[in-house]
């Protein structure tokens, strides 16, 4: 079985989350190890395009679910775009890296309410490693 | 004005990808051809699904091909498809491609990666899109 594991019915975001991270670790196969010694739940709200997802990290694995989990640890509320955006965001320690410009929007995003990221204070290994997993930079 | 979907119109497309400096600026360093399968909707006067294709090289867009068959628009390095009626929206500026993948409306084959990490590029071949004075298939008078 490989790292990451799309439900049958996921489409539209989780494909490309799926994808992000499948090709992600193609290019790199290091970054495999980002899925293991976390074990946790994200869901992903692209409020603009009104889709959402579920993924479950289980300790070497990514599952991508197509429905959101009732109580997920990290909870992310965005528009499409700034969910795209984040991929490409230039990463420091795992998060945005406001010494850069794209970095320093991220954040500006969040302190304007509109990316929320419920969980990060006490999960922040986990929205770590999704953000490193994600990133293309 | 030309037509949508026809080879003229993906002429007048790859024209003003050619003369765009927005789109030479964001794809300065991509290479990859890239195919665009408009599927059929014979109600709507798109009988058989139809790909355009276009080399995308360091900002310009050195050839292109129309209505190419499937196994070889399908080899391209990456591929979007979705019904006619979702392009002429893209087009319309009425859905935003982005979105419309999000929304499993719009498929895309290809690493997907490198999408991302030109999204300014991809969002300018949308917007040229946009420029071409476009008459639709099942709008001809």
């Amino acid at each position: 079985m490989g790292f990451v594991v799309v439900d049958p019915d996921v489409e539209g975001l989780g494909v490309m989350l799926a994808d992000l991270v499948r090709g992600n670790i193609e290019a790199e196969p290091t970054r495999a190890r980002l899925l293991h010694g976390v074990v946790g739940t994200v869901n992903v709200h692209a409020v603009d395009a009104e889709v959402d997802v579920g993924l479950e990290f289980r300790g070497g694995q990514l599952l991508v679910h197509a429905k959101p989990y009732p109580k997920a640890d990290l909870d992310i509320t965005t528009d499409a775009e700034t969910i795209m955006g984040m991929s490409s965001v230039p990463l420091r320690m795992g998060m945005p890296d406001v010494a850069k410009a794209d970095g320093r929007a991220v954040v500006g995003k969040m302190l304007r309410g509109d990316l929320k990221v419920r969980g990060m204070v006490t999960k922040p290994k986990l929205l770590t490693r999704l953000q490193r997993l994600l990133s293309v930079g | 004005m030309a037509l949508f979907p026809s080879e003229a119109w993906l002429k007048e497309y790859v024209d003003k990808i050619n003369s765009s400096k927005e789109y030479e600026e964001a794809a300065a360093t991509w290479e990859g051809d890239l195919c665009y399968v408009f599927e059929a909707e014979p109600d709507k006067g798109v009988p058989a699904d139809v790909r355009a294709w276009v080399d995308l090289w360091h900002g310009k867009c050195r050839g292109y091909k129309y209505d190419l068959p499937a196994e070889e628009g399908d080899a391209s390095k990456f591929i979007i498809r979705a019904p006619y009626s979702r392009w002429k929206q893209v087009i319309n500026k009425e859905l935003d491609p982005i979105k419309g993948m999000m929304q499993g409306k719009l498929k895309l084959k290809g690493d997907l990666p490198t999408i991302v990490r030109y999204v300014k590029a991809a969002n300018e071949l949308v917007n040229i899109a946009g420029q071409v004075e476009t008459e639709f298939v099942d709008e001809q008078s």
